[in-house]
């Protein structure tokens, strides 16, 4: 069963104004709490919450301990710390774009290309003339040669070189022509002047500099369109080759392009999040993530009971009764509060359902408590400990002995019956857990769907109230029925 | 209780009884890995150990690990990876922890795949191939060299050599825990 998690950052915040204005109801009532306040208590449904773009996957999240809530994306901040080439793992100056040490892909395939270098003398005086690099591809066979190269650069400068072509020395005209215009608008601002006066003395000449302060109008920059026709002919014919296949020799080796490495902040508090320790190599992944939402969001997971097989549900439609197992994460015992809406028809991400067709939900047992997740989980044997017996499989040695070890009442709570769809089995369940562990209970959660509906999307919000956490989430669970 | 199809080694290794694996005194394998039906595991016999698994490995039907071309490295597996079916893993190969290797892939001599990497389905890596931890690599299909100085569209066969595309992008670092949490599920629940 899969899941989303909602952040209320896009949550639009009504203003005091507004509400004087358009209503006229006592003040106290009609504004909302606060945003950090309003997410911590199951006040009022958001007005974002059945929006694609609010729901994420967990494990992209991050939960902030200072504010006691989840950051997404977009309600957290990036800085850069560090560049580096993803192929040689050197670490580069935080304005380089491409690596600079000889990392090149194969233009056609993205193979990494050997490069091989002959040194060139003149055949008489023994002089070295100059150097010729090849590349070549392993995988598509693909070779480029540079040609003699006389002066010393580095590889990349001289790819570069050679791979100018027409598009680009048009595109460098162009911005020739507006940087020149942007410096004389400079000019003509007395305050910027002397700012961009070294710049200005590069570019012009101390008579045009002159004039220009004088008469207060910009030299005139036209481009002279006559003389480029030709090129700009060219240029239209190179856009039609380029959409067709580009000939391999025209093709020239792709410079590595760098990777990041950032940290993460929280961008209400500035709370680092993710970080990475100094004297770390471009190798090293282990990020020191302060704490990632699921190390501190409960874990939820809807399933059928144990041993449930359609063939033998009397109904063959698939039984109204689901087990909701839910897991703590944190190492800490918390108390755990369910709320969800009456009407959950507005969350069905169909949008088909019938007139008169039933959609709705029922917890009975929606408060409880569940035990901290032991600190020691590396040995198998405690990680075991951690599965609710729902669903425990016995396919291992390690599970079987687990579940010969589990409460049996429990095991018989979570086992399918032909009896557990009796209203009996439902009252007795009204307020308790059907079975609990170490740190997981699992609850009796009620469905009541028309047939023809394959999945039943419900929102379920979550209050945890522990000694370090405080902190309410809104889950959007996508539970596949029928 | 016990599934007469499987056999457990004290380490906790689950090896499938219609997996082959050659040249056994030369292979290390980390405890609580899994082993499907129809695998093929062989290590050269003059290396000490020319073929080392990590602990909690999940191979799935059909994975190769040939380790027989005497290739001085051998093949190196982390812990905590994941191959799907009939995937072919060449001489030389060293993989990171926690890598993710799709489907029908070929995974060529030499190359080396960093820590947390996402191979998709169907990629066959070139051999000597560099992939840097947390990127994802994706075969762009199959693209045909037409190596012609003249850019006539002769449609001869014979001329054209068919090679493979990729595609590295970077991935997010929460794959880490994802990956975690799928070979835990895989190794208790089935
Ligand atoms: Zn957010
Ligand atoms: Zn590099
Ligand atoms: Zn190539
Ligand atoms: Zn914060």
């Amino acid at each position: 069963m899969e899941y989303k998690v909602f952040c209320p950052c896009y949550e639009p915040t009504e203003t005091r104004l507004q509400k004087q204005e358009t209503n006229e109801q006592p003040l106290l009532e009609t504004i909302d709490p606060p945003l950090q306040k309003r997410t911590q208590d199951y006040s009022h449904i958001p007005k974002t919450l059945s929006h694609k773009v609010t729901s994420h996957d967990v494990k992209t999240l991050q939960f902030c301990s200072e504010c006691q809530s989840i950051r997404c994306e977009n309600c957290t901040s990036k800085e850069l710390i560090a560049k580096f080439c993803p192929r040689c793992f050197h670490f580069q100056a935080p304005s380089a774009l491409v690596c600079n040490r000889n990392c090149f892909s194969c233009p056609r395939c993205n193979n990494f290309l050997s490069i091989d270098v002959s040194t060139e003398k003149d055949d008489i005086s023994a002089r070295i003339k100059g150097k010729t690099f090849n590349f070549h591809c392993g995988n598509c066979k693909w070779l480029f040669t540079t040609g003699l190269v006389e002066k010393p650069a580095p590889l990349a400068t001289i790819v570069k070189r050679l791979s100018v072509d027409d598009d680009d020395r048009q595109f460098k005209k162009l911005k020739d022509h507006y940087l020149s215009r942007y410096d004389a608008m400079n000019l003509l601002d007395t305050e910027t002047r002397i700012l961009y006066k070294q710049e200005l003395i590069s570019r012009f000449s101390s008579l045009e500099i002159a004039s220009m302060s004088k008469s207060g109008k910009l030299p005139n920059f036209e481009v002279n369109y006559e003389s480029d026709d030709d090129e700009i002919e060219d240029v239209q014919d190179k856009k039609i080759i380029h959409k067709a296949n580009i000939p391999s020799h025209k093709l020239f080796p792709v410079c590595q392009s760098l990777r990041c490495r950032e940290i993460t902040k929280c961008a209400v508090c500035n709370t680092v999040l993710t970080s990475m320790p100094e004297d770390a190599s471009a190798t090293t992944i282990r990020k020191s993530v302060h704490s990632p939402a699921v190390e501190v969001l409960p874990e939820i997971n809807v399933t059928r009971f144990r041993n449930y097989e359609k063939k033998t549900d009397p109904n063959r439609i698939g039984v109204p009764n689901w087990a909701l197992s839910i897991m703590n994460p944190l190492q800490e015992d918390i108390d755990v509060t369910l709320s969800y809406p009456d009407d959950i028809r507005l969350f069905c991400q169909d949008k088909i359902i019938k007139k008169g067709a039933s959609y709705s939900v029922h917890l009975p047992c929606t408060s409880f408590k569940l035990g901290a997740r032991p600190a020691s989980c590396s040995k198998l044997e405690e990680v075991v400990k951690m599965v609710p017996t729902v669903i425990l499989t016995n396919y291992t040695k390690q599970s079987r002995i687990e579940l010969m070890g589990r409460s049996p009442i429990g095991l018989a709570n979570v086992t399918w019956t032909p009896e557990k769809v009796d209203n009996e089995f439902y009252e007795a369940m009204s307020s308790r857990p059907l079975d609990s562990g170490v740190n997981w209970a699992t609850l009796l959660l009620v469905t009541d769907v028309d047939v023809e509906q394959k999945q039943l999307d419900f929102p379920l919000f979550l209050s945890v109230k522990g000694e370090n956490h405080s902190f309410g989430v809104w889950y959007l669970l996508q539970i596949p029925i029928n | 209780m016990s599934d007469p199809n499987w056999v457990e080694t004290a380490s906790g290794n689950r090896i499938h009884r219609t997996s082959r694996i050659s040249g056994k005194k030369h292979i290390i394998i980390g405890g609580q890995t899994t082993i499907e039906s129809h695998c093929k595991l062989s290590a050269s016999t003059e290396n000490q150990c020319s073929l080392s698994i990590g602990k909690c490995c999940y191979f799935n039907t059909g994975v190769e690990l040939n380790a027989v071309s005497k290739h001085p490295k051998g093949i190196k597996i982390g812990p905590y990876c994941f191959i799907d079916k009939n995937t072919k893993v060449e001489d030389g190969v060293t993989i990171g922890n926690r890598v993710r290797i799709g489907a029908g892939c070929r995974i060529g001599k030499g190359a080396i795949l960093h820590d947390c990497c996402v191979v998709e389905d169907g990629v066959h890596l070139f051999n000597g191939f560099v992939v840097a931890p947390f990127s994802i690599v994706r075969n762009k299909g199959k693209n045909v060299d037409d190596d012609d100085d003249d850019d006539d569209d002769d449609n001869d066969d014979n001329d054209g050599d068919t090679f493979d595309v990729l595609e590295v992008e970077e991935l997010d670092p929460s794959v880490k825990i994802c990956n975690e949490e799928f070979v835990k599920h895989k190794l208790l629940l089935g």
